[in-house]
């Protein structure tokens, strides 16, 4: 295209906007007169383009869904959780599956470990399931019976009425409860819980606080349950002295490692344990950052395996569109032997055909677009209404992966086929069967 | 006749290849075509006469000899000047119709004024005419399966005169047609050129080939006979249309 404003150019430009005219009405002149065909190829191209949109959105959703998750537990935290000695983690599962309990892990150990100088403060807990009664309503609920460190740690774990329990009553074995969101709707309905006794077990609680809606995270749904104190817990519900996990928080990120190592090489003191023989460690010790940069791996392979089923989905929808149309124009070889014969320069044949492709692959796109989106806020808002969200997110260049493999295709795979049959000799076009 | 031919073909030979073997359509043809003139080629099937008409119609290219049409040497043009001579000098009427599918009958008689870049107020105008004068008022918005082969026929000649051509190629233009369609269809290339248009038509039947005023008949791709057409004054005077 030139843009010199001389006059032989303007008059230029004004035939060639006579030309687009007469494409256009070509065009769209054979689109209408081979309408099923028009509406079935478009349909291929919606699907492909479609395809596209929803694996890509779920790809992204899933990475983010998984990065989403570990960060819930705090990235600056180092977990210590009780393991089985001298066991694989394969045969560990079972064992805890048939009941096997390990309870060496105190509450102890992590205010030992607190005192070390990179580490700030730590929740430990440990869960049960009680029936649990407010007045005639009754659930059974899942008790968390943790440490007043749980809220500055788990900052998603939010108070929307009241307030979270403090060390003094945890220590003092208060007997008082925080409620998630979905069980204080259960159990008071929109009555004011706080303040209220439930009776957990038979034991009666007070209701100082209620969380925030949260939604839940892998297997846990804080929402569901009762934030109790850990020694009142374990005192009165569970008549046991152990945890099962903790998470310590940590305060200089760049020497994690190190308070790590520092944080074994005491437990195994407490312990009493060999101070170089890991097998026998009754306990585990993972940073989060660890587990982070195991889940860059982990992403970074999803997000590979999204690549290599977007790829496939874009070669499949793209073969298809290369398919269609070669056929299209294949299948019309006698249509461009007669236009030429009435008088058709090649080039208005060849671009015909191209602003055709262009109007199918365009629109095919564009519906695609809609569709393939349609689909992916259906499948979140039905996940969404199941109380998960996956995350999925259509992304610019989703889009525009979608788009421009749309066009390129249709127009390689419909120019191609036009281009050699306005070349053919009107008289070879017209015999073609 | 002092007057220069529309056209003439000196020497015009076409081969075919197809992988070794070599198949020769024309041989080498002289042929001049006059102003005015009804001419049909003849002869059976493999003679050549379908190759010669493309040939000066300009559908396909010789392989080798000369071609002048309306004063020029056609043999050094474009394709695209050819596509010009094509839809503004040249009218042709194919023995299958050859008219766009699923297109009005009105639309197919645009075709090449579409082409020719004609104001489409003008091409609608031109087009209903075209269709009333081959009979076919009634027929504008239908498409060429809704019509006879008659009808269809008489849908490509009108699109065949849109652009006033110099000159109308016929290729077996009743080949499709039952005897009472033939006899219209002739009836229609009799008026045509009654009224001056130059006219060469393909055909192997006799009562086609009776209208012209010329036949010439060929064999093996050559011309091997040229002849006045004994009965064509008769049909001229006894058949009148008007």
């Amino acid at each position: 295209m030139r843009f010199d404003t001389n006059k032989k150019n303007t008059a230029k430009k004004r035939f060639n906007l006579g030309e687009f005219k007469l494409l256009l009405s070509l065009s769209l002149q054979a689109l209408e007169t081979n309408r099923l065909r028009t509406i079935l190829t478009t349909i291929g191209i919606i699907i492909g383009i479609a395809t596209i949109i929803i694996v890509l959105s779920a790809g992204r959703g899933l990475e983010k869904y998984i990065i989403d998750q570990v960060e819930a537990f705090g990235a600056d935290t180092i977990e210590v959780e009780m393991k089985i000695p001298n066991v694989s983690d394969m045969e560990m599962m079972s064992a805890m599956m048939r009941g096997a309990e390990i309870t060496t892990l105190k509450v102890e150990d992590f205010e030992a470990l607190k005192e070390l100088p990179n580490i700030g403060n730590y929740y430990a807990g440990i869960l049960g399931q009680f029936k649990t009664v407010y007045r005639n309503n009754s659930k059974t609920a899942m008790i968390y019976a943790t440490t007043a460190g749980l809220t500055e740690i788990d900052k998603q774990i939010k108070i929307g009425q009241g307030r979270f329990f403090n060390e003094k009553e945890e220590k003092s074995q208060a007997k008082i409860a925080v409620l998630g969101y979905d069980l204080k709707e259960e159990l008071f309905g929109a009555e004011n819980a706080i303040g209220k006794s439930i009776k957990i077990n038979q034991v009666n609680f007070k209701v100082i606080g209620v969380t925030e809606k949260r939604g839940g995270i892998f297997y846990f749904n804080y929402d569901k349950m009762i934030f109790v104190p850990l020694k009142t817990a374990q005192k009165q519900l569970l008549g046991v002295d152990h945890v099962i996990y903790g998470f310590l928080q940590v305060k200089d990120l760049s020497k994690t490692s190190e308070t790590v190592a520092d944080i074994t090489s005491i437990m195994r003191k407490r312990h009493s344990l060999p101070p170089d023989n890991p097998d026998k460690d009754d306990f585990r010790v993972t940073s989060m950052q660890e587990a982070l940069e195991m889940m860059g791996v982990v992403t970074f392979g999803i997000t590979l395996l999204v690549l290599a089923v977007a790829g496939i989905s874009l070669v499949v929808g793209g073969v298809g569109i290369m398919n269609i149309m070669y056929l299209t124009v294949l299948e019309r070889t006698r249509e461009i032997g007669l236009r030429k014969a009435l008088g058709a320069k090649n080039k208005i044949i060849e671009r015909q055909f191209l602003l055709e492709t262009i109007i199918i692959t365009g629109l095919g796109g564009v519906a695609g677009i809609i569709f393939g989106s349609i689909v992916v806020v259906l499948i979140e808002w039905v996940s969404g209404s199941l109380g998960y969200s996956f995350g999925l997110t259509i992304t610019l260049d989703a889009v525009l992966l979608a788009i421009s493999a749309a066009l390129l295709f249709g127009i390689a795979f419909g120019l191609y086929p036009a281009r050699k049959a306005s070349h053919l000799s009107p008289v070879e076009a017209l015999r073609y069967e | 006749m002092h007057k220069e031919p529309l056209l003439s073909i000196k020497d015009i030979k076409k081969d075919y290849v197809t992988g070794e073997i070599v198949t020769h359509a024309l041989r080498g043809v002289d042929f001049e075509v006059h102003e005015g003139e009804f001419i049909a080629i003849m002869g059976h099937s493999g003679s050549g006469k379908s190759t010669m008409l493309h040939i000066l119609g300009f559908l396909d290219t010789p392989s080798s000899g000369q071609y002048f049409f309306d004063g020029t040497d056609t043999t050094k043009l474009t394709e695209d000047d050819l596509a010009e001579i094509r839809n503004k000098k040249l009218g042709f009427v194919f023995q299958a119709f050859n008219l766009l599918p699923r297109t009005s009958a009105l639309d197919n008689v645009r075709m090449p004024m579409i082409y020719a870049g004609i104001d489409e107020k003008i091409q609608f105008e031109k087009a209903k005419k075209a269709l009333a004068a081959v009979g076919l008022s009634h027929r504008l918005k239908n498409n060429p399966n809704e019509l006879s082969g008659g009808e269809q026929q008489r849908v490509a000649i009108a699109r065949a005169l849109i652009n006033n051509p110099r000159l109308i190629l016929a290729d077996e233009p009743t080949g499709n047609l039952d005897s009472k369609s033939t006899e219209e269809i002739m009836g229609i290339f009799d008026d045509l050129h009654r009224k001056g248009h130059t006219i060469i038509i393909v055909t192997h039947e006799d009562n086609v080939s009776d209208h012209a005023e010329k036949i010439v008949r060929m064999k093996d791709g050559m011309v091997f006979e040229r002849k006045i057409s004994e009965k064509h004054e008769y049909i001229a005077h006894n058949k009148p249309r008007d």
